[in-house]
């Protein structure tokens, strides 16, 4: 859920920019010395999954991690995600260097929106099943903003990517699905075994 | 300064299920996203195919031919296989692109001298004529005229140029398998480059450390 070089327009590119970099900001005056080690690795964790695609039919969506990331860090995923965007964009060419700001906006958008929705419920809801449906609910919540996000980056961009929208929606169906799963399997496990893991401070 | 060593340590372990949890649902993997283009000429026919950064390949997604200034030579598709062929019409520099209407875009540069000599090189008004049959073979360039003239060989300059050829021929798509096998290659990085990509956020992380321990050292 990249968005490349030349593809989005400049005044897109500049307003989405400048909002990430005051993202990134709000994130990094949050880190202290004892939410370190979370952001970092969270921020490789992301780096992994992005990168790591499964095949759908004649398309490919990879997971994102990014309703995870928002439970976990709050505003500090803007800064974990930027970290991870930029070296998968020097080593991989995934994503392009000035569409660094739009993809870190629209994924720490959807984090941080994910952290307000949920996080409530993290701290209130009591037992196993409801508790994973809480952290169901953040993963697959933090697919479709981020989705949303994209979809309203290209067509501020450009009004012809109306096709490109349905179609990286659509890829993005099963990936709800998955990282629903896979984010309600992970807060289960640390509210387990480190539930103050799960506090976004 | 106290670094807190263990806790350290146990987020790491609790990050460990996370990391294999991705792994493991995404066991059967393809990685993508990133698309590239290979196009080699053999004879007298441009082929190659294009390829996501694994084993899958775009399909029916445009391919243009362009040569020198970006004019436009030919347009093609890719096949279910990703891959293309097309007859080659001239012996210029020509720049194969694959620009997909969702944003990929890969080229692949085929030097003018990787045509046979026998095509013409594009004049201005030959872009928009399609030669239906290509020109009759000349192999002036490839041949020396009067070189073998003087050597009286029992065989005519025509038949020698062919015979060069087709020797040549096999050895032309030995070295474009090379080429391709090469290129892919570079592909095969990503998994080092992926581990690469973890060292540096951990790096990051400690850097991270070392200014939030001075900024707690000034507080102190």
């Amino acid at each position: 859920m990249h968005i490349a070089d030349g593809v989005l327009s400049l005044p897109v590119i500049a307003v989405s920019s400048t909002l990430a970099v005051g993202g990134v900001a709000m994130g990094l005056s949050r880190i202290d010395y004892e939410n370190i080690p979370k952001t970092g690795i969270l921020s490789a964790a992301f780096f992994v999954a992005s990168l790591i695609h499964i095949n759908i039919g004649p398309s490919s969506a990879h997971l994102m991690l990014t309703g995870l990331l928002g439970l976990l860090l709050g505003w500090k995923a803007f800064p974990a995600l930027s970290a991870a965007f930029v070296l998968q964009t020097l080593f991989f060419g995934y994503g392009g260097i000035t569409t660094l700001g739009p993809n870190t906006l629209n994924s720490g958008a959807a984090a941080l929106i994910c952290c307000a929705l949920f996080s409530p419920f993290v701290k209130k809801v009591k037992g196993r099943k409801r508790f994973f449906w809480v952290g169901f609910l953040a993963g697959a919540a933090g697919i479709i903003l981020n989705c949303f996000f994209l979809a309203v980056t290209l067509y501020a961009s450009d009004k012809k990517f109306t096709a490109t929208i349905a179609a990286i929606s659509l890829a993005h169906v099963p990936i709800v699905f998955i990282e629903g799963l896979v984010t309600g399997f992970v807060v289960v496990f640390l509210k387990k075994v480190k539930p103050e893991m799960l506090s976004p401070q | 300064m106290k670094i807190p060593d263990v806790k350290v340590r146990m987020l790491l372990r609790f990050s460990a299920p996370l990391f294999f949890a991705v792994f493991f649902l995404t066991g059967n993997t393809a990685y993508a996203h990133k698309v590239k283009i290979f196009a080699a000429v053999e004879g007298n026919i441009i082929s190659g195919y294009a390829y996501y950064t694994s084993s899958s390949r775009p399909q029916n997604v445009p391919v243009v031919l362009t040569g020198p200034g970006g004019v436009i030579i030919d347009e093609l598709q890719t096949d279910e296989n990703g891959e293309f062929q097309i007859q080659a019409r001239y012996r210029i520099d020509t720049l194969v692109k694959l620009d997909s209407p969702d944003g990929h875009y890969a080229e692949w540069q085929i030097t003018a001298e990787e045509f046979p000599a026998d095509l013409p090189p594009l004049t201005d008004d030959s872009v928009l004529k399609k030669t239906e049959n290509p020109p009759a073979a000349d192999f002036s360039d490839a041949v020396p005229q009067t070189a073998i003239s003087e050597m009286k060989l029992p065989v005519s300059t025509d038949e020698l140029a062919s015979i060069v050829k087709m020797e040549l021929l096999p050895l032309q798509k030995q070295v474009n398998q090379i080429r391709a096998q090469l290129d892919q290659q570079e592909e095969k990085k990503r998994f080092q480059d992926i581990l690469g990509g973890i060292g540096y956020l951990l790096g990051l992380t400690g850097i991270a450390f070392y200014f939030a321990a001075k900024r707690r050292r000034g507080q102190q």
